[in-house]
């Protein structure tokens, strides 16, 4: 009878525990999956349900190369960089140089869209000098009506997942490890799969 | 007789009014030449630039987190760097000064880092060191810095390491507010490092305190095209959105002083902007403004030292993406 009820307590441990794991499991994948979709910075992106969809931008974009109109290709995976003059400088170059080297020209799934929040093209090209990026960044008119612009703190990086935001990251200005850390670890952890 | 009285009168006339074109002086803004900075060093953007006695040039370039040390007789440039003497440093530079025989850096927490003169790192600034808006080096290697910081708008004296030594200074207690959260205005100092001359961003007022921080002289200047801002930015105002509507509202069609530089002679420089116009002023210890223009809109003021003035000119190409180094160009005015 005390062999018994020592097997049945055993027994009711080890089945807690197989429990609590499969509900871990269950939790680690749900959240994989889920997409993040509170976050509605400057309405650049319509929100539906916490649900975003970039393929409705509410700002027209334009080329740095030319002052032209543009309207980014999404893909897959969409990388969206948001910078601004009230951002912080260093923190900005070493964040787009950082993107260059990791994902440019290296992913068919990927799209990466920075986009410059004002017109001040000189600083648009500062910013690709010093930083070495490729890619045309794209830039904005007329942000009068996005006073988000002087209380937000930039960069601010973007990862979509078929037009739905996934990730939000905002890189700090002390250290380069976390915004790696980001990339590597979720991004092209994404993108790769 | 009313013939002779007429020649009289005639010769006088020629006489005055060659007395008043002989007094008056007509200045003119020069272009003198220009610094190219080469290709292989990359900068953004000339945030500062400060010039010593010989013409060696120190540029930062806050985008690029570089000094920039180019000597005059050499014509070579030197990229300042503290990784030698302090590894780990967070090199953040600000702006930068010659400091007698230091170069000092002001960062961005770190406050401050010494360099020897020839551009070889030394060491960080005391720990309590706070970086100021303006610094200067006086004589008897003191520091004199422009602080607008929660004690209110204040300027320190301070030993060649930054310890603070005694605070003085006379500021607009009602304009606290703008002088604190606008850039803008200047602080320098004569050839000998004597006297300190202080300007504040909102109105061209020049006053001069002696070593001991006590004022001496103080003038006010009537400038071309140069309107007053009539309020400060409301007391309780912590919104930077807020801010941004006020400072819309408070700056339109007035002006503020960008630049207060010392020239020669007891001669200083000021750059005012109203409604995105940028003008330089000539003006004297006396009160007088002796030159004024409008600056073309392709080149901004940096500095000036020995009579020279220092500007920049970022050229372009067109329809490309890339984008040339700045130019230095150096103007006199005659």
């Amino acid at each position: 009878m005390k062999l018994n009820n020592k097997f049945y307590k055993n027994t009711v441990i080890i089945l807690l525990i197989c429990i609590s794991l499969i509900f871990t499991i269950i939790n680690y994948f749900s959240f994989e999956k889920r997409i993040h979709g509170s976050y509605t910075s400057l309405d650049l992106i319509d929100s539906n349900k916490n649900k975003i969809d970039v393929s409705k931008f509410t700002i027209s974009l334009y080329s740095s190369l030319d002052s032209k109109k543009v309207v980014p290709i999404l893909k897959e995976y969409s990388l969206i960089i948001l910078l601004s003059n009230s951002g912080c400088n260093p923190c900005q170059t070493r964040e787009l140089a950082l993107i260059d080297s990791l994902f440019y020209s290296r992913f068919d799934n990927l799209s990466i869209i920075p986009i410059f929040l004002g017109d001040q093209k000189i600083k648009i090209l500062q910013l690709k000098k010093i930083s070495n990026f490729k890619q045309t960044i794209f830039y904005s008119k007329n942000l009068e009506n996005y006073p988000d612009i002087y209380s937000n703190r930039f960069p601010i990086i973007i990862l979509m997942y078929r037009n739905k935001l996934m990730y939000l990251f905002r890189p700090i200005y002390e250290s380069k490890q976390p915004s790696l850390d980001f990339y590597k670890k979720f991004v092209l952890r994404k993108i790769a799969n | 007789m009313k013939a002779y009285s007429r020649k009289i009168c005639i010769f006088f006339y020629i006489f005055t009014s060659s007395m008043i074109s002989f007094g008056q002086h007509e200045y003119k803004l020069q272009k003198l030449n220009k610094i190219d900075i080469p290709p292989e060093i990359i900068i953004g953007t000339i945030s500062y630039l400060d010039i010593d006695n010989l013409g060696n040039l120190l540029i930062t370039d806050q985008m690029s987190k570089s000094v920039l040390l180019f000597t005059k007789s050499s014509m070579k440039f030197k990229n300042l760097s503290p990784v030698k003497c302090t590894p780990g440093f967070n090199w953040r530079p600000i702006y930068s000064i010659f400091n007698g025989n230091n170069i000092l850096v002001i960062n961005s927490l770190p406050w401050g880092y010494k360099f020897h003169k020839n551009g070889d790192c030394y060491k960080p600034m005391n720990y309590k060191f706070i970086a100021p808006s303006f610094i200067i080096n006086a004589s008897e290697s003191k520091l004199v810095g422009y602080y607008n910081d929660d004690n209110g708008n204040i300027l320190k004296m301070m030993d060649e390491d930054g310890n603070v030594l005694f605070t003085f200074g006379e500021f607009q207690k009602n304009f606290k507010n703008f002088i604190k959260r606008f850039s803008g205005g200047g602080l320098t100092t004569d050839e000998k490092g004597k006297y300190i001359f202080k300007m504040d961003v909102h109105s061209p007022v020049l006053h001069k305190y002696n070593l001991k921080g006590r004022l001496v002289d103080k003038k006010t200047f009537h400038l071309l095209n140069f309107h007053s801002i009539d309020r400060d930015i409301k007391d309780n105002a912590t919104n930077p959105i807020l801010i941004m509507k006020d400072l819309k509202i408070i700056l339109e069609d007035k002006s503020t002083i960008k630049n207060f530089a010392y020239y020669s002679n007891e001669k200083f420089i000021i750059v005012t902007l109203t409604n995105k116009k940028q003008y330089i002023h000539l003006v004297n210890i006396n009160g007088e403004v002796l030159f004024e223009s409008e600056i073309p809109e392709e080149i901004s003021y940096l500095n000036s030292k020995n009579g020279l003035l220092y500007f920049v000119e970022q050229p372009f190409i067109k329809n490309s993406e890339i984008l040339p180094n700045p130019q230095i160009i150096l103007y006199e005015i005659k």
